[in-house]
């Protein structure tokens, strides 16, 4: 059977039409004022260079067009109700080999709505079906907890006397074996100390990670959250404790999903609290790839 | 079929027995002028790269497996995962000058192939300092005043020795490591671990 490797903009459009999508206009990088909290002095990754609207140099992330974009939906979201959106999202990433700005195309959706909750459960089940569109192979959903993991690795920090830091940077490599030497200056048992660097350190099956770390009371942050998560039909979805903060908005789950034939992640997505305006829900973007 | 590189010279030598395990010909791999390999199920390949660019290669999923040393990972900087570390191929990397010790206060000059981690462990020790970065044979660089001491990867000291070198101090214990490609780690993971399994068995050679 020969694969589908494209998305056909066709019939996604007409899928997010049924569910009640409208599309938009992709805002352009204006007014400025309304992004600065995606802006700043600090040193990010994927950084681009621009000027602010008193003329200095900012760093922006690359990836915080969906902060634009419900930056400037404001206006045509009506507050209280639950919108759904979609529109084409400029995607720029500074590549650092060859030194210029990239820029893919990709689709944004938005499900903005105050019960954040119910967003992510629908933009899940969204995602899951839009990329079980494009691929008839066995696809990988991952999710990541961004602010459960960061007060799990505080409360690690505090009673190992580590430096976050570097907890940090052997979490996000996988190193089991420098992440078990850190986690050795606490006071746990030698199989506890070794089922938290394991745990930690590799994707699991979500009720798997439930059930294995059941014991263990510095985790609990993640099992709670874990345990409120949306089941998909027929998906198996595996929480990656490495995923931490992949974008500076999203707030408590992020999602990838990956063609595991094609070797690629091509659908992620995260929840939301924009207190600034008053918006929160749930958001994904599709990388419109073309036939291979 | 998931790629493998390897770093040539000492660490390609000491997995030979790993490799000859999932299938590949030492003879082959050890004593031809090809870089690239396959196993004889051609569920392996093998690249022998330099060992500066396999994190590289590996961070941009050209290959899904690299065996190179920590020193390297940690001096590229490469977002990869780090799978194992290996017990083999040690070594240690240095700060090393004349035997008439240099006082390392007010500023030295110190040579070494790893800026990133000398600059590091240097600044931790508050030790003022302007890094010549130099591609190879840095244990002359003292010798001839272009740098006071040097920072580079010490197996046996013989070296150091018939340099007129010796070893202020050690920072950091190095040995091979393992590393994968983010996505391979997802998208293969089944025959990512089957191979990882596979060496931990050949950890200790």
């Amino acid at each position: 059977m020969k694969r589908k490797t494209i998305l056909r903009e066709s019939e996604l459009e007409l899928f997010l039409k049924e569910k009640g999508f409208e599309r938009i206009s992709t805002p352009m990088f204006l007014p400025f004022q309304k992004v600065l909290p995606y802006l700043s002095s600090e040193s990010v990754n994927h950084q681009v260079k621009v000027q602010g609207p008193k003329g200095e140099t900012l760093l922006m992330r690359g990836d915080s067009t969906v902060a634009m974009v419900v930056s400037e939906c404001l206006s045509q979201v009506s507050k209280g109700s639950d919108t759904r959106i979609y529109y084409d999202e400029p995607h720029f990433q500074y590549d650092f080999e060859k030194q210029v700005i990239r820029e893919d195309r990709q689709l944004g959706l938005e499900v903005v709505s105050s019960n954040v909750q119910s967003a992510l459960e629908e933009s899940l089940q969204y995602a899951v079906h839009i990329a079980e569109l494009k691929c008839e192979m066995k696809i990988l959903v991952e999710v990541g907890l961004p602010s459960a993991m960061a007060d799990v690795i505080k409360a690690i920090a505090l009673e190992t006397q580590v430096d976050v830091d570097q907890l940090l940077y052997y979490l996000k490599r996988k190193n089991v074996y420098e992440v078990s030497k850190l986690l050795k200056k606490g006071q746990r048992s030698p199989q506890e100390l070794e089922l938290i660097a394991q745990l930690l350190t590799s994707p699991r099956n979500i009720e798997i990670f439930i059930d294995e770390s059941k014991n263990i009371d510095i985790l609990l942050p993640i099992r709670s959250r874990l345990a409120q998560m949306p089941q998909i039909r027929d998906v198996q979805v595996e929480f990656e404790p490495s995923i931490m903060v992949d974008r500076p908005y999203y707030s408590h789950v992020t999602f990838k999903i990956y063609d595991t034939e094609r070797h690629e992640a091509f659908i992620s997505g995260g929840t939301y609290d924009f207190d600034a305006y008053g918006i929160s829900g749930c958001g994904f973007s599709v990388q419109l790839g073309g036939e291979s | 079929m998931i790629r493998i590189a390897i770093a040539k010279g000492r660490i390609a030598k000491e997995t030979g027995p790993l490799l000859e395990s999932i299938g590949f010909t030492l003879e082959e791999v050890f004593n031809s002028r090809k870089l690239r390999f396959s196993n004889q199920d051609r569920t392996y390949e093998l690249i022998l790269l330099k060992a500066a660019d396999i994190p590289l290669y590996v961070k941009e999923g050209a290959v899904d497996i690299g065996i190179v040393g920590k020193d390297t990972v940690i001096e590229s900087g490469h977002d990869v995962y780090e799978l194992l570390e290996l017990e083999m191929a040690f070594c240690q990397l240095c700060l090393a000058g004349p035997s008439d010790r240099k006082t390392l206060e007010g500023g030295i000059k110190v040579a070494t192939k790893y800026p990133n981690l000398a600059k590091k462990f240097l600044t931790e020790k508050n030790v003022n300092a302007d890094i010549i970065t130099l591609s190879g044979s840095v244990e002359i660089a003292p010798l001839i005043q272009l740098a006071d001491v040097i920072v580079d990867l010490v197996q046996t000291g013989e070296t150091l020795k018939e340099n007129g070198l010796v070893i202020y101090e050690s920072f950091l214990k190095i040995r091979p490591l393992v590393i994968a490609n983010p996505i391979s780690y997802r998208t293969k993971s089944e025959a990512m671990t089957t191979f990882i399994k596979r060496c931990e068995r050949y950890k200790t050679l």
